[in-house]
């Protein structure tokens, strides 16, 4: 995870600033564990390779995707203890669990985007990969560690023109 | 003992709520993955549930729509929305579409507890 170019001003930050909050609420609140996030950047190439992503995408007034992106060995054990129980990653189960774990952060974030939102159910992505942002919307890297080792929030929304939100 | 039935897309949701409700004492768990399978629950149980825990983004039937129609014909049985969406308009909606409470997740079981006591207490007069 080493991409570091800075934000530049005309990244929105009041539509990645929630998902700190909610990345750190989540994980506390439904599995116990403490997170550090680290300072956000703006995506660009070479892309950090993943082997578990969960995936939300937003319309409304705003529109884009929030990807909760993990390594194999740290998404093992974040979901197990999400879950309470130790899940087979490749699973219906397993892909379940990552894909509520998205759904929360994003889901907690939106509340706080000022914005009138709605997100999708999730979608999953397993095995390595890397997440590509799409050329209209800016991407966000949120970094983030916790004991079982680093995650990454990438944020890729923006405001429709037109609406008023974002605070 | 509790007849309970949880409505959540997510199979994990339902067992985090599952493990959270069961220490409130015995219960019995019915479960649905959207709305259109838990009206065929609530149609086919032998018994009425002491209430439903219903998340609101599903496949199918959304948790708004599934709300509006139990209480098409249901105005008694406890509704609680369980989900993450937390805006003040959503909570609004889903009262007015018939929700007894509402939960936001993510929560702690305490807070989970708390919203299914409070919601039961008002559901049932005191000394009922």
């Amino acid at each position: 995870m080493s991409e570091s170019a800075t934000i530049k001003p005309q990244v929105n930050q009041s539509l990645f600033l929630p998902f700190f909050e909610s990345t750190r609420e989540v994980l506390s609140m439904m599995a116990g564990i403490e997170v550090k996030v680290g300072k956000p950047y703006k995506k660009r190439p070479p892309f950090n390779y993943y082997d578990v992503t969960g995936q939300i995408n937003f319309y409304g007034d705003v529109v884009g995707v929030a990807s909760v992106c993990m390594l194999g060995d740290t998404a093992d054990q974040i979901i197990e203890r999400f879950a309470c129980t130790k899940l087979e990653r490749g699973t219906g189960e397993y892909t379940d669990a990552v894909g509520e774990l998205a759904n929360m952060i994003s889901g907690s974030a939106k509340k706080n985007l000022g914005v009138n939102a709605s997100i999708t159910t999730p979608n999953v992505i397993l095995g390595r990969h890397t997440v590509v942002p799409s050329s209209a919307v800016p991407c966000v890297v949120i970094p983030g560690s916790c004991p079982f080792g680093e995650f990454a929030i990438e944020v890729s929304i923006k405001l429709v023109s037109g609406s008023s939100g974002g605070r | 003992m509790l007849n309970i039935l949880l409505v959540d897309d997510s199979k994990t949701m339902r067992a985090v709520q599952r493990r959270a409700l069961e220490t409130m004492g015995p219960c019995s768990f019915s479960e649905a993955g959207d709305g259109e399978e838990a009206l065929s629950v609530i149609g086919t149980a032998g018994a009425p549930f002491d209430f439903i825990m219903i998340d609101w983004n599903m496949p199918k039937m959304d948790g708004l729509t599934l709300v509006k129609k139990i209480r098409e014909t249901n105005k008694t049985t406890p509704l609680i929305m369980c989900t993450t969406e937390a805006e003040k308009s959503r909570v609004v909606e889903a009262i007015k579409a018939g929700v007894n409470n509402y939960a936001i997740k993510p929560f702690t079981p305490e807070t989970l507890i708390d919203r299914v006591k409070q919601t039961l207490a008002k559901a049932k007069p005191a000394g009922a």
